[in-house]
């Protein structure tokens, strides 16, 4: 097991919403999710074995695989139900089992994305970061899981979302397409890591490559973010010292882990000079209190800096297995 | 613009999603030598200029970002914010979808028994609207009517399509110079309102406030390609949208940007603060300025340590340029060299594109004239 160390540099004032409903859009990460820094990880990683695997937007990494759904008219004008969607979030096991994958590093290989986190988040401060406001008219999407849309109004448009229709009655109520939303991009005034661990040669050999320069792509929204593999760290034995510890954010959840992204919604205590027992306060690690003070993996830099990184982060890996 | 109603012979015909992805890898990938190409330019405004965050009473607001930093003040770090003007991104990449769209194209067409040569912009060409707004006035997208077939977008096949392959960033000027401004100005419905009848008192003009960002403002700006077809005119299309983009930058009047000439190479001559960096694989490092730099001079510094890590090439000329990256070579050209490459580039699309957009070859204009994905 490995865990390697991508320098991120953003290109330009970043939004990373908190959720996909717009009228959030004004709180926002101040770091990458680990889903987010998963899908632009698993585009270089493909990049470098083949430039052609990149898609579009919504065409994931494989030709006819993933989320896909048509609306077409019929000779008469009316619109026909959507003639494919390809995954659900119910029965999404199934779907894996008809090889389908989702356009994450997890799916692929076995890794674990850990998210990109500004140098002082790591060290347990809060983030440096700029802040853009803008007012964005945007389409908005709606989860499957809260409406009970018929067929024709919703269009597939971005993993779990939809939009509707311009003027669909949904349970009465009159949808419009379009909405004014306040939009909040943040601008990072200091270095950003992100981290993968990773348990597979062929990854390794990926990511080694990917060292020799940089990776530059467009996010899903809009926004320029350059990565290089800096180093890939391995692990050592626990020597009582931390220098950078990786937050973790979410529980692991099988299946549904890679598309959650909670925010970090607690100040993180001061953890310089890190000792266990301050670094255990601000894991979510396990319930068992008892477990907390051995869950940490530690990872050697060249330089002698040690990166802990919370036990929980392992079982994502095992996960990982569960798309081979 | 509404959708063509099919008839259920034709709606039986229509491709599946599986075809339009084949549509999209041939029209990508038709292009036998496919680069990467990333643009970094620190942009001057040669006058004042306005972006618009959004208008309050008598009063145009300026696009800025607010950044929490530290400065280093009497031996200590002393917290303070800065504000600066913004030229965000998605205004950049407006304004070069205009500078392709209002492209003046060659056409011929049949005037009195004979072939003439007619000059159209590009987007009536290929009969597009150009008014965004009114695009959705249906509720469903033509994928057609967006934008340009080459600068468009559709929702399942972005990627054919070079906005899809195209990214915008940087905008944050390294000044935190803006100023509000006096202005007289007219209320737009105002020519209804000063028709004098009899007994009516003239209406007098408005006292108008707004903010303009100051003359000599550095804004950093980067734009990157992926998997570009150089047969297909893709770079040369960037570059050309990159330089005539310039000119229509800034929201009103006064308008235009230009990439500024400084002593950042020699101090025998001023050269364009500029970065071209073109590949197959992966891309040296991103020759970007940190928003949270405040001095010009600083700035300046750090994009020319930046640019200069990596070894340049001197030779600005297109064709040696591509052959070195289908070879695996990431070549980074500085300065006015960079200049001349992007000119070259852009002159190629004007002569040989626009001006012969009929005769092509390439994917995108056959399909449009088969019809295909109207």
């Amino acid at each position: 097991m490995k865990l390697a160390k991508v320098r991120v540099l953003f290109l330009s004032p970043t939004f990373y919403p908190v959720s996909p409903v717009s009228s959030y859009w004004e709180i926002v990460h101040t770091h990458m999710p680990p889903t987010t820094f998963s899908g632009i990880l698993l585009r270089a990683v493909l990049f470098v074995l083949n430039p052609k695997w990149l898609r579009g937007d919504y065409i994931p990494c494989e030709i006819g695989e993933g989320v896909f759904a048509r609306v077409s008219r019929r000779g008469d004008g009316g619109l026909e139900s959507p003639d494919r969607v390809l995954a659900r979030r119910e029965n999404m096991e199934e779907f894996l089992k008809q090889g389908y994958r989702p356009p994450y590093v997890e799916y692929h290989f076995k890794a674990a994305s850990l998210g990109a986190y500004p140098v002082s988040m790591l060290k347990g401060y809060q983030p440096k970061v700029g802040v853009a406001n803008k007012y964005w008219n945007v389409i908005k999407y709606i989860d499957q899981e809260d409406y009970h849309l018929f067929a024709p109004v919703k269009v597939g448009i971005k993993t779990w979302h939809y939009t509707v229709l311009d003027g669909s009655k949904i349970d009465g109520e009159r949808h419009q397409t379009y909405e004014v939303v306040k939009v909040r991009h943040v601008l990072h005034a200091e270095d950003v890591y992100g981290f993968v661990l990773v348990d597979d040669p062929v990854v390794e050999n990926l990511l080694y490559r990917l060292s020799q320069g940089w990776f530059i792509v467009k996010s899903r929204l809009k926004n320029l973010v350059a990565l290089k593999v800096e180093e890939l760290l391995t692990p050592v034995d626990g020597t009582g010292r931390v220098d950078y510890l990786v937050p973790m954010l979410t529980k692991p959840r099988k299946l549904t882990y890679s598309f959650t992204t909670a925010i970090l919604d607690r100040s993180m205590p001061n953890v310089e000079g890190l000792d266990r027992l301050i670094v255990k306060q601000i894991l979510h690690t396990t319930d068992e209190p008892a477990l907390e003070l051995d869950n940490l993996l530690l990872f050697a830099s060249e330089n002698g800096t040690i990166y802990g990184v919370d036990f929980k982060w392992r079982e994502y890996l095992s996960l990982a297995e569960a798309g081979k | 613009m509404p959708r063509k109603a099919k008839t259920e012979e034709e709606a039986g015909k229509q491709s599946s999603g599986r075809d339009a992805i084949a549509t999209v890898e041939n029209s990508i990938f038709a292009s036998p030598t496919i680069v990467n190409m990333a643009i970094y330019a620190v942009l001057e405004a040669p006058q004042e200029l306005y972006f618009g965050s959004h208008s309050e009473k008598n009063l145009n607001i300026l696009e800025k970002v607010v950044i929490d930093t530290e400065v280093v003040e009497d031996g200590g770090k002393v917290p303070v914010r800065i504000i600066k003007p913004y030229f965000s991104p998605t205004k950049q990449r407006g304004l070069e979808r205009r500078a392709v769209a209002y492209s003046l194209v060659r056409k011929m067409v049949s005037e009195e028994g004979r072939e003439v040569i007619e000059l159209m912009p590009y987007y009536k060409y290929f009969n597009l609207s150009i008014d965004v707004t009114s695009t959705y006035e249906k509720g469903w997208p033509d994928p057609r009517d967006i934008l340009t077939f080459l600068w468009g977008a559709t929702w399942t096949t972005p990627a054919a399509y070079m906005r899809g392959r195209i990214g915008y960033g940087g905008g944050v000027a390294v000044q935190g110079a803006f100023e509000r401004k006096q202005r007289n100005r007219v209320e737009y419905n105002m020519y209804e309102i000063t028709e004098k009848k009899e007994g009516e008192e003239e209406t007098a003009q408005m006292l108008w406030m707004k903010e303009y960002a100051e003359p000599h403002l550095l804004i950093p700006v980067v734009r990157h390609g992926i998997l570009l077809g150089v047969e297909d005119y893709e770079p040369h299309a960037m570059a050309y949208a990159f330089l005539q983009g310039l000119i229509l930058a800034g929201a009103g009047t006064p308008k235009g940007v230009d990439i500024l000439q400084a002593y950042w190479l020699s101090e025998a001559e001023r050269e364009k603060t500029l970065v071209v960096d073109v590949g197959c694989w992966l891309l040296p490092e991103p020759v970007t300025i940190s928003p949270a730099i405040l001095s010009p001079m600083e700035a300046l510094e750090e994009f020319k340590k930046k640019a200069l890590r990596h070894p340049s090439f001197t030779n600005p000329e297109p064709s040696e340029i591509f052959e070195k990256a289908k070879n695996g070579v990431a070549v980074r050209l500085i300065g006015n060299t960079a200049y001349e490459f992007l000119r070259k580039l852009a002159e190629s699309f004007a002569s040989n594109y626009l001006a012969r957009i009929e005769s092509l070859n390439t994917p995108r204009v056959k399909a449009l004239q088969a019809g295909v994905n109207r």
